[in-house]
């Protein structure tokens, strides 16, 4: 196996609960159908907005960075701080990738590698 | 370019990003000049539709969905097709100055107050003409 990428990122819970102030309505165009679902249905806390919001980030930058396409990218929270994304359309890997979190009491970071 | 435009560009951009609206000049890239990162390109988006009162749907202000296609980007590298699809895409992006080294993960240092300002102005023009 070979590395594709490694992707890493860190968000601020202060940015993101400030960002939330936005409508639920503009929040939403960010995820995809399923996960509005899984967790648009309740209130999005802040730390589940930010574990969301760094995984995309990290799975991006591991597939080779640019601009990210939130709405394309499939994040589905598993026990244990880990992750699992899907690419929706067009990013380099088509298979499902797992990652993990980190956290200090102020930021959320996400950790990804990708493989062929 | 309305001077009216331009201010409540300058609130906007002072709001989401936390700087003074004296350091936003037209010129300013918004990633090296202002600090804005992925999150913040999405809280000024949302803000410019309710400033504006206008939708700006994903990709036509700052280009994420073009370059997402391997014709477009290879190794990292915005391609002569990728640069063509910038020029007709995005009109106001500084296609020229970027082509000169075109890494994908510099793009973001050219999205400038002006970028934005000429987005505008194209928007709201049409907003007129169709009303």
């Amino acid at each position: 196996m070979n590395v594709l990428g490694v992707g890493i990122d860190l968000i601020s819970l202060k940015r993101v609960r400030k960002f939330l102030r936005h409508p639920k309505s503009q929040i939403r165009r960010l995820l995809t159908p399923a996960e509005q679902k899984r967790y648009l249905a309740k209130n999005l806390s802040p730390v589940v907005f930010a574990k969301l919001f760094s995984a995309k980030e990290a799975y991006f930058k591991a597939a080779g960075g640019g601009i990210p396409v939130f709405e394309r990218m499939d994040v589905k929270l598993l026990p244990r701080d880990r992750f699992q994304v899907k690419s929706l359309h067009g990013l380099r890997s088509a298979a499902p990738a797992y990652g993990c979190f980190f956290r200090t009491p102020s930021l959320i970071g996400a950790q990804i590698i990708l493989w062929d | 370019m309305e001077p009216i435009i331009f201010e409540k560009v300058q609130e906007t951009l002072a709001n989401a990003l936390g700087v003074e609206k004296s350091d936003i000049k037209p010129e300013s890239s918004l990633t090296r000049d202002l600090g804005a990162e992925s999150i913040d390109f999405i809280d000024i988006m949302f803000r410019l539709e309710k400033t504006f009162d206008i939708k700006i749907p994903s990709g036509d202000l700052f280009p994420g969905n073009i370059l997402n296609d391997p014709r477009f980007v290879q190794s990292g590298t915005v391609t002569a097709a990728g640069l063509q699809e910038l020029r007709t895409k995005l009109p106001y992006l500084d296609v020229d100055g970027f082509s000169r080294d075109p890494q994908i993960s510099r793009l973001a240092e050219f999205f400038t107050v002006q970028m934005v300002l000429d987005y505008l102005g194209d928007r709201l023009a049409k907003n007129v003409r169709t009303t």
